[in-house]
This record gives C-alpha cells, sequence and structure tokens, in this order.
C-alpha cells in the first residue's frame, strides 16, 4: 500500500485587527418633517400635559429636538362628544395642559387644530383594564462588565430595580416609568451648616420596559428588571424610586416594541430592519402625512420606593471631603447647583 | 552550501522530467472501417484517474479542427458525436497530463482514459468558468464550473479554500457582505438558491453564521453553478444550482491528507474497501477561533465563542461493469456565542445513495434518495426570560433519471423526482429554574411535491443545438394543521380573525401546480463565436423567512401554503461567447431579465419567530432582476479573468384589500440590490518558480434605509424617522488582495513537496461596511457607523507540504 500523507501547516501573523465599528459620513439629505404629539391621560385624572411640535431636519441647525408648534388647539373628547380645552403653557412652549376628571367608563380622543388649520386625531380609546398592583419593589447591586481603551475588561457597579406583581388578568399589557429622588448634603472642610437638597434625577432615559401577560407562566411577574443606573454617591444616603406602572392597550404596547426596536439598533448581524412607525394619529386634512408620537390612554399603578443600599451592606462614599484643601466640587458647598435640585424637602421624604 | 546548491540542481533536474512529462502523448486508434456507410459515429467512455480511479468530472474533450467538444459528467462519462474519418482529439482537465488521440472512426466507439496527474510544476491556473471550448458548445446557458485547482487560486480567508467565497468571483453572484450568509444570484434572494453536495440537499451552507462554507476543501472535485438554465432535475429555487461534488475515494491505495490552519484542521482519509473495484473517503474539520475573537476590543465579542465541526463521507462501488452505487454523508455542528447572553447552535445531518445501472448502451437509468435535517437553537439569557427556541427542516427526496441517446444527434433524459419536507417552525421553552417564558410549540407543516420531467439535447444543424425541458409540478401543504380566516378584503390582524379551520393528517391544505419549461437555444455561426438564449421558469415552495441583511442560522423556513403562493420566476438570457486574440483571449456577453411573482416580503416591524399567525406579517409583492455580465479571460504567461456585471434587483408590494403598500407601491431596490460589480483577477508566473496572483473587486454598496427625523415620546428622546425602505446605500465594497507563492520544491528524497505563499487579504485596509447604523444620543447630534466585519489588513504566510 503506497502511504500519501499530505499535511498543510498554516503559519498566520495578524498585524492588526482594527475596531469593527466606527463613525462614517454618509450623504443622507432630506427636508421631510413630521407633526409630533405626545400625551398621556390615566384613569388617575389630574394633570394632563400634551406636547404639539415639528420633527427636525437632519443636518441642520439643532438636529437632536423638536420645534414646539405654538397656537396650536388642543381638545379632549369622550363618547359623549364633551370636550375638555388644553391651554398653551407660557413657560413650556409647545406644551399645552389641562385639569381632567377622567370617566373609566368613557373612551377618549384628542382633536388638535394646528395654526394652519390641519386637524389632527387621535383614535378613540377606553380606559384599559386596571393596572394590577405592585407587589414589591426590590434593589440589587450588580457587576457590569465593560472593557477600557485599551482593551483591558473592567467591572462597573450598578443598581438595579425590579418589580414583583400581582397575578395579571389575561391580556395585560404593561409599561413602567421609573423617576428618581435622591438627598444630597452638603459637605466640606469648614461648612458649619450644611443644607440638604432633594434632587429629580432623569433615571429612565430611552429606557422602555413593557411586558404582556402571555410571556409569563402563571401570568406572574416576579422581579422583573425595571431600571439600572450607576452606584455613585447619589446613592450614599438613600434614594427613592418613583415607579409608574401603566396598563396600555395593545397597540400602545406594539408600539412601543417598535420604538424600542429601533432606537436599539446597533450595527449587529442580527438586527431587523428598521421601518415607518405609526402611532395612533392621524392627519385627517391630509392623510398622507405621517404623524409622529402617541397620545396614550392608560390605567396607573404607582409606588414610591426608598432603597438604603447600606442596609443590604453596599456603602459608596460621599465625593465631598472634609479635609482641608480637598478638591471638592461645587455642588459640595452649594447643593442647588445640582440640576432639578431644591431645597424644600418634600412631604413624602420619610428619611 | 554544497548541500544547497546540489538540492537546487536536483529540483532543477525534476523540473526538467517533469516538464519532458508535461508533454501532451499522441496515440492513434481506429474504430471500424471506412466502407462502414455510416456518416456519422458516436465516440463516448469514461475518464478516470490513473492513480485512484476515481471518475474525472468536467474534463474537457475537444475536437481542435472542428472546433467542438464537450466535458465529463459526473461520473466522468463522456460522449461526442463526430462525422466518419479522422479526427485529432484532446482530452484534458486542470491537474492532469493532457492526452492527444489521432482517432480515426467509422462507426461508434468506446475510448476509456486513464488520465495521469500533471506534474508538481502545474501552472497556476486563473479562475474561470467554463473553458472557452464549452462557453462555445455548451448547449445549456449560464453555466459555470469551477475545479478544485481553481477554487484554490481564489481568495482565501483565513487559509481557507472556500467554495462559497470563490463562486463570489463569477459574474452575476454577489453577496450582501463579507461574513454573509448564504449568496445572491442574478438579484435572487440566497433562498432562491438550490445548494447539493452530491444528491444531499443543503440548508443552511455556512459555519460561524456565514464566514466559512461547510464543505470540506480536501473533499471536493469541483463545483458547478447554473445560474441560468437549470436541467430538467433540478428544481423548487429560482434563481440557481450549486452543486458540490465529491471526489470518489482512491480504489488502488490509502492516503492521508490534512491540513493545519488559523480558523481550523483538516484532515481526510480515503483508500479501497475492495482494491480496483470500491474506495471511501472521509474527512473532518474542526475550528479554533475564540482567540481570534478575543482580540477585537468589544465586551461582547471578546466574550463570544465559536466552534464548528463537519463530518463527511462517501462510499462508491462498481458492481459490475454496468452498475454503480454509492452513498454520500454529511454531518455538521455549529455554535457561536455571542456576548454572555445569546448562544446559537445548529447542525446538519444528511446521507444520500444512488444506484446507477447501463441498461444499454443507449439507455442508462439512475435512482437517488437522500434523507436529512437542519436543525437550529438560539439561547436568550435575558434575566427571568431566559428562553431556548428552536426550529427543524426535515426532508425526504428521491428521483428516478433515465438517459436516452437516441441518436449521434439527440439526447432524451426522462425522469421524476418527489420531495417531502416537513418544518418544525418553532419550539419555545423556558430555560433556567427561574424563567417566567411560557413554552410554545408551534404546528408542524408538511409540504409534498412530485415533478416528472422530460429534457432534450437536440444538435437540430452542425450550427444549431437545443436544449429544452418540460417539468410538471404538482405540491401540497398538508395537514394536520389549522388556518385562520379573517374577514374578507381586510388587512390580515388579530382583529381581523373570524374563524379557524383545522385540517387532519393528510388532509389537502392547499396544493398548486404548474409547468416549468426551459429552452436555450445555441448558435454556433463560426468555429469561435456562438450565441445563446435563454428561458427558464421555476417554482419554489421553500422560503426563507428573514428579513436581516444576512439571514441567521435560526430564520425559519416556511412552505407555501393557504397564504403564501409559491414564488415564480420567469428567467430570459442572451449572450455571446467568442475566442478573439488567436483563441488567447475569451469574451462573452450575456444579458438576462427575470421577472418574479408572488414574493415573500414583510411589513414593517413584522414578527418572524414563534408567530403561527406568519401570513399578518408577510406581503405579497412582485420582483425584477435585469442585467448585463461581461467575461474577458486571457491565459498564457500572464493570465488574468475579468468581469463586470451591471444589474438591478427589485421590488414592489401595492395595496390591496388584504395588505398595505410597500414605500407606496413604487418599485424599491431589494436588500442585494447592487448595479455595478466588477472583479479581477490576475496571475503572472514572475520566474521558474515564483508566480504571484492579484485579486480586486468592487461592488456598489447594498442599498440601505436611513434615518431622515427624528422625534420624542415621553421618556425616550431622538427616535429616528426612517426614509423608505432601501433608499440609500452604503459605501461602496472595494478589495486587493495579492498572492506570492515560491515553489513547488521537491526534496532530495522526492518524498516531500512543499511550497511558501505570502499573501495579504485586504491589502489597502479598507473597513469595508457590512453594515451601516445610526445612533443619536439624546440631546447629541446624529452619528453614523460602519461595521467592517472584516475591516482590516489580513496578511499571511502559508507553508504547504505534502508526504509521497
Amino acid at each position: 500500500m503506497k502511504r500519501y500523507l499530505s499535511l498543510g501547516a498554516l503559519l498566520f501573523i495578524i498585524l492588526f485587527i482594527v475596531s469593527c465599528i466606527d463613525e462614517i459620513d454618509l450623504d443622507i439629505n432630506s427636508d421631510k418633517r413630521s407633526v409630533v404629539i405626545n400625551g398621556l391621560i390615566t384613569d388617575k385624572g389630574g394633570e394632563s400635559t400634551i406636547n404639539v411640535a415639528l420633527s427636525p431636519i437632519l443636518g441642520i441647525g439643532n438636529d437632536n429636538i423638536l420645534d414646539p408648534i405654538l397656537g396650536a388647539q388642543v381638545v379632549l373628547k369622550n363618547s359623549q362628544n364633551e370636550s375638555f380645552n388644553y391651554i398653551e403653557s407660557l413657560e413650556s412652549p409647545g406644551d399645552y395642559t389641562a385639569f381632567l376628571d377622567i370617566d373609566i367608563n368613557e373612551s377618549y380622543h384628542i382633536e388638535i387644530t394646528l395654526p394652519g388649520g390641519e386637524l389632527i386625531v387621535s383614535e378613540p380609546q377606553s380606559i384599559p383594564q386596571k393596572s394590577p398592583e405592585i407587589e414589591n419593589l426590590d434593589f440589587d447591586l450588580v457587576a457590569v462588565e465593560t472593557i477600557s481603551e485599551s482593551g483591558n475588561v473592567a467591572e462597573r457597579e450598578t443598581i438595579e430595580l425590579y418589580a414583583t406583581t400581582s397575578t395579571l388578568q389575561e391580556n395585560t399589557f404593561l409599561r413602567w416609568r421609573v423617576k428618581g429622588e435622591y438627598q444630597f448634603v452638603e459637605r466640606a472642610f469648614g461648612l458649619l451648616n450644611p443644607r440638604n437638597c432633594f434632587i429629580t434625577d432623569n433615571l429612565d432615559f430611552n429606557n422602555i420596559v413593557i411586558a404582556e401577560s402571555s410571556d409569563f407562566s402563571d401570568r406572574k411577574i416576579t422581579n422583573l428588571p425595571l431600571v439600572s443606573t450607576s452606584f455613585n454617591d447619589r446613592f450614599h444616603i438613600v434614594y427613592l424610586f418613583n415607579v409608574f406602572q401603566y396598563s396600555i392597550h395593545p397597540e400602545e404596547y406594539e408600539y412601543w416594541k417598535q420604538v424600542d426596536q429601533l432606537i436599539n439598533i446597533d450595527g449587529t448581524l442580527f438586527d431587523p430592519p428598521p421601518g415607518v412607525i405609526f402611532g395612533n394619529l392621524t392627519n385627517t386634512t391630509n392623510p398622507d402625512q405621517t404623524v409622529q408620537g402617541y397620545f396614550s390612554v392608560a390605567s396607573e399603578s404607582f409606588q414610591r420606593f426608598f432603597a438604603v443600599p447600606s442596609r443590604k451592606g453596599y456603602f459608596i462614599d460621599s465625593e465631598c471631603f472634609t479635609r482641608p484643601g480637598a478638591p471638592n466640587p461645587q455642588r459640595c458647598v452649594d447643593c442647588t447647583t445640582i440640576l432639578n435640585s431644591t431645597l424644600e424637602r418634600p412631604d413624602y421624604w420619610v428619611f | 552550501m554544497i548541500k544547497i546548491k546540489f538540492g537546487l540542481l536536483f529540483i532543477f533536474v525534476l523540473l526538467g522530467l517533469q516538464m519532458i512529462g508535461q508533454e501532451v502523448i499522441t496515440q492513434t486508434v481506429t474504430f471500424g472501417t471506412p466502407n462502414s456507410g455510416a456518416t456519422k459515429a458516436r465516440l463516448s467512455g469514461t475518464l478516470l484517474d490513473e492513480e485512484s480511479g476515481q471518475a474525472i468530472i468536467g474534463a474537457t474533450v475537444l475536437v481542435e479542427k472542428l472546433g467542438i467538444g464537450t466535458a465529463s459528467d459526473a461520473n466522468g462519462y463522456y460522449q461526442l458525436d463526430l462525422s466518419v474519418g479522422d479526427h485529432a482529439i484532446t482530452f484534458s482537465f486542470t491537474g492532469y497530463t493532457p492526452q492527444k488521440y489521432q482517432v480515426s472512426i467509422y462507426q461508434n466507439a468506446s475510448l476509456d482514459l486513464e488520465m495521469a496527474t500533471a506534474s508538481v510544476l502545474l501552472d497556476q491556473v486563473v479562475i474561470e468558468g467554463d473553458s472557452e471550448a464549452d462557453l462555445i458548445q455548451q448547449n445549456i446557458t449560464s453555466v459555470e464550473r469551477l475545479n478544485i485547482e481553481e477554487l484554490q487560486q481564489k481568495s482565501q480567508l483565513l487559509g481557507e479554500v472556500d467554495v462559497l467565497r470563490s463562486i463570489q468571483s463569477i459574474s452575476g453572484v454577489t453577496s450582501v457582505g463579507d461574513g454573509a450568509s448564504g449568496f445572491n444570484v442574478r438579484g435572487g434572494n440566497s433562498d432562491e438558491n438550490l445548494i447539493l453536495q452530491d444528491d444531499a440537499l443543503i440548508i443552511n451552507p455556512t459555519h460561524t453564521l456565514g464566514f466559512f462554507s461547510l464543505f470540506h476543501p480536501d473533499m471536493i472535485s469541483g463545483v458547478s453553478l447554473y445560474k441560468g438554465n437549470q436541467p430538467a432535475q433540478y428544481g423548487g429555487r429560482l434563481s440557481s444550482v450549486l452543486q458540490v461534488d465529491l471526489k470518489e475515494g482512491d480504489k488502488n491505495d490509502m492516503k492521508a491528507q490534512g491540513g493545519i490552519g488559523l480558523a481550523a484542521s483538516r484532515l481526510t482519509l480515503e483508500g479501497p474497501i475492495k482494491k480496483g473495484k470500491s474506495s471511501f473517503i472521509i474527512g473532518g474539520r474542526a475550528s479554533y477561533m475564540d482567540y481570534i475573537l478575543n482580540l477585537v476590543k468589544d465586551i461582547n465579542v471578546k466574550n463570544s465563542h465559536t466552534f464548528f465541526y463537519d463530518f463527511t463521507a462517501k462510499a462508491d462501488a462498481r458492481l459490475s461493469d454496468k452498475t454503480k452505487v454509492g452513498f454520500s454523508g454529511l454531518i455538521t455542528s455549529d455554535e457561536f456565542q455571542f456576548g454572555s447572553d445569546i448562544n446559537f447552535e445548529y447542525q446538519t445531518q444528511t446521507i444520500s445513495g444512488y444506484i446507477s445501472h447501463l441498461v444499454s448502451d443507449k439507455w442508462n437509468i439512475r435512482a437517488m434518495l437522500n434523507i436529512g435535517q437542519y436543525e437550529s437553537s438560539l439561547l436568550d439569557i435575558e434575566n427571568i426570560n431566559s428562553s431556548i427556541y428552536s426550529n427543524k427542516v426535515k426532508y425526504l427526496r428521491g428521483s428516478i433519471n433515465n438517459l436516452f441517446i437516441l441518436n449521434e444527434n439527440m439526447n432524451v433524459f426522462v425522469g421524476v423526482a418527489a420531495n417531502r419536507f416537513t418544518i418544525e417552525p418553532g419550539i419555545l421553552e423556558p430555560f433556567g429554574e427561574s424563567s417566567t417564558t411560557v413554552p410554545k410549540i408551534l404546528s408542524n407543516q408538511l409540504g409534498t411535491s412530485i415533478s416528472p420531467y422530460a429534457q432534450i439535447e437536440w444538435d437540430i444543424t452542425p450550427s444549431l443545438s437545443l436544449f429544452g425541458v418540460m417539468r410538471y409540478t404538482q405540491y401540497s401543504n398538508l395537514g394536520p394543521g389549522e388556518v385562520a380566516q379573517y374577514e374578507p378584503n381586510q388587512i390580515r390582524t388579530a382583529e381581523s380573525l373570524i374563524n379557524t379551520v383545522s385540517y387532519n393528517d393528510g388532509e389537502s391544505i392547499a396544493s398548486y401546480n404548474g409547468i416549468e419549461p426551459r429552452l436555450s437555444l445555441n448558435f454556433k455561426p463560426s468555429e469561435n463565436f456562438s450565441i445563446k438564449a435563454g428561458y427558464n421558469k421555476g417554482f419554489q415552495f421553500l422560503n426563507q423567512i428573514s428579513n436581516t441583511a444576512s439571514s441567521t442560522p435560526v430564520d425559519v423556513w416556511q412552505l407555501s401554503g393557504a397564504y403564501t403562493e409559491p414564488q415564480t420566476s420567469d428567467n430570459y438570457s442572451l449572450g455571446f461567447f467568442g475566442k478573439v486574440l488567436n483563441a488567447k483571449m475569451d469574451v462573452g456577453v450575456e444579458a438576462f431579465y427575470r421577472d418574479q411573482n408572488a414574493i415573500v416580503e414583510y411589513r414593517d416591524f413584522p414578527d418572524l419567530i414563534l408567530n403561527e399567525f406568519l401570513e399578518r406579517d408577510l406581503v405579497d409583492g412582485i420582483g425584477r432582476a435585469y442585467g448585463a455580465e461581461l467575461n474577458i479571460s486571457k491565459k498564457g504567461n500572464t493570465q488574468f479573468d475579468f468581469n463586470y456585471t451591471y444589474s438591478r434587483s427589485e421590488r414592489k408590494v401595492e395595496a390591496t384589500s388584504t395588505q398595505r403598500a410597500v414605500n407606496g407601491g413604487d418599485w424599491f431596490s431589494s436588500n442585494y440590490d447592487k448595479p455595478h460589480v466588477l472583479n479581477f483577477n490576475m496571475s503572472r508566473k514572475v520566474k521558474e518558480k515564483a508566480s504571484l496572483s492579484v485579486n480586486f473587486t468592487y461592488s456598489t454598496g447594498r442599498p440601505l434605509t436611513a434615518p431622515i427625523s427624528n422625534f420624542t415620546v415621553d421618556n425616550v428622546r431622538n427616535i429616528p424617522i426612517f426614509s423608505e425602505r432601501n433608499q440609500f446605500r452604503i459605501p461602496s465594497y472595494h478589495r486587493l488582495d495579492i498572492a506570492y507563492t515560491v515553489g513547488p520544491f521537491l526534496n532530495k528524497s522526492g518524498k516531500v513537496e512543499s511550497s511558501i505563499t505570502l499573501s495579504v487579504y485586504n491589502l489597502y485596509n479598507r473597513k469595508n461596511a457590512y453594515s451601516v447604523f445610526f445612533r443619536q444620543r439624546p440631546f447629541q447630534r446624529l452619528n453614523t457607523f460602519r461595521v467592517a466585519t472584516l475591516g482590516s489588513i489580513f496578511p499571511a504566510v502559508t507553508y504547504n507540504f505534502k508526504f509521497k
């Protein structure tokens, strides 16, 4: 038998592997703009704000904020054709506000007449089934892996907030918002009368948390992560999570799913292609004109949760120092310089 | 020093001997006598490898003075119709010493040849499709063939010879980007290609999400790509047929061959089962690429893991002079973990067997059976919703084919093929004890088809040939199953659902039938020029449901059913082929047009996984693709292959009572519409033992849907407002590769053959965009990012050696 052996030995040298993702210029020109409507009413009633604006043209001016539309007429109507007028805000351009009493047996829609006379109408919506009770809120310290510029793997500590609900009814669709508040105590060498500031924290920018009952066995949501935020000196004393849980219509649930998909396209091999997103508003004067945004009609559950990390054995030092000559940030000696801070202790602040 | 000089002298001597060995051998044979009265005679036979006894597939048989010729088929068989008299006939195939025969033929005759392997000094071969003789002589339009030597000349990534990467240098063949899964032929989707290894159907031909193909390079004898007319036995896919032929094992000696590469290693064993009668060949590959991923500065990629293996086997036996049997099998497995959250696994298992019997010298019958499955799963670790999703395609295929040689000018091929597909479209299971995922199982889909067909190859006159196919297909989607019923003239949504109809086991849910005629005419006004016109109609019942730029391993497959009619395509082509500059240069121009109906498109934001009501997310459209391909190639010391394709691939989805329009019902570019594609390959023998090859490729960037504005809702800022579908394009793709090979040399004992290749992939380090995405952080401007999957220069030094 003739022996035949063939072996190819491959010596391969990678000189360098550059970053897989980099920024480029791409020539995309379009002057198409859309009207954007954004608003919410809940079964709780009270103050309701609707924002009316125009989307920006990319690459021109300040293209990351909306242009407010002034002088619009905004009216909420129920199925009995009763009207509730919204008043244009003087402080916040493009905002229109009203104080409402909501009848949970009614359905509602808004009608917005733009200054040019075009009429935008939302689809009539009833109040969805009552939002289930938030049974429990809890938090934990979680280490998240990141990578440094030099390519080394590092860990970053974050606080994660979890929610547990009562058993959901069938066909329940939920969305959560979380707004944070924390207490900050001035601290510096020689500071005789340190003050307490209470800061409203924009915690959930671009954080979309939604769920539907059919996704959970026994229709029970247990320890659903709501928000994740860096573990820093905001948690030095206590941190208040204000949790809003909205029961919404399935159409709105789909809408948020699509928004979530759009803002999370990150160029992986598995990204679905983007598409044109439709809310529940139509320009009846010009039906071909897409109206962006959503007018939400929801049932709301609300709960406050004070997180005290030290009670779980998690400690974070203040970034303010009391030793002489320490390079303290301005906020350590004047906490009112922190964005959205107030010296007025909220009446619900129990610490 | 003396030893080195002696070694060099030894090599030169060997080279000299080898050069002598490459001289064409001329022999004279006579069949019959001149007074037989016949005016025509058929010469046929089988071409075998002298050493191994393997059939040589795709060898050229050329009657030089007449300029006519043919190629050997999958069994090494050839036949040639000649006028009686004397002819000089050359038998040649890359890697083998050509043999020239002076044939005096006066009656039908058989001439079997055993061809010897050419020397170690084999000239480099430029990548090309058919040889010029084939291009002009072959009656079927738009078929390309590559043998293994040609595949090896292609750009290799990480030192791996790769079928799918190689065929992308053929005009009309593209992909959506580096590392894309699958390929696109003449504007068709990647699922419109019928991919076969021997007789076995391959559902997903790739490893590692598309970076490598699953064809074992040491076990391939050749590759055929039918991108226009398809032979009668093939059907079910609209764009092309990729036929990968496995080698037969050596029938005389045991052999082993292997390779150690940067990405994977491989080993092949072959030898006789019964010497001279039967043989086997088995081979396997396994990968090790985690260390490459670890070099990337991205936490998800760094934490990723990839592994694949494949195992291929083939055995064949000559039961008698007239009967041959064989089987081949393939098992592959892939694992790809992306970051710490997502884990893909996918496997292919397929086995096929055949029996071929020569009933008479004018009738050959061949039966084939193939069974297999493709299974994929996705593990998604997502806190309390961790889950495993899996789907599967199972198939059973069979065919019986008869080849009748009616006379010297006419062959008829008659057969029937049957297929049975079972789709398990999705199973979702919770992963981990704390998972709250609700298990879900979608109902299986079952589809059967039967296709009788007939094919004729007819040389009507010496200058006009016809290739015709009449194929009829009956397809049924069978129960058990449930079909949702919707309000008439309403868009299909949960709200318009009115009823669900149940079907029993074996009950017909939907059935379709139709005729698939195919026709090709080859007009040869002279020896060096031909005009070919072709028409090909096809149906497709099995569709990959994927709306991502590149298909993924877990994409579900769907059979045509109550709401999805079979896709159809009418393909037209017209080509001019000729030899110029004293037959040193081949030139071909071919135009094509495709008209598609019932194509599968998607509404915006479709839900494609675990969707029991998929009909709500699919929309029905039409498609068209058209273009022209220019091919120029030259042989010689400096040889090159150049092709340029201008083509468009477009789709149209109009609003109907049951669906919304896409892009207002206007034509829009498909995801793989690339108007300009250019490939250039050149190789030059710079010294006696050194050669340089250069590859360049350019293509227009593929279409892109881009943001044109943004808006804010509640706490979510800068939500992009996207343009209509595929209105923009990513940057164009171009890349230059070079390779310099020194050798091969033999060592003093003549037992070891070696060569060194220095190669650089992506020489000028272009970051070709695989995809482009957009990110606008709150209160920041829009940023555009490019993802380059092979966005850097890849130099390599390859040392190859063989023990003889």
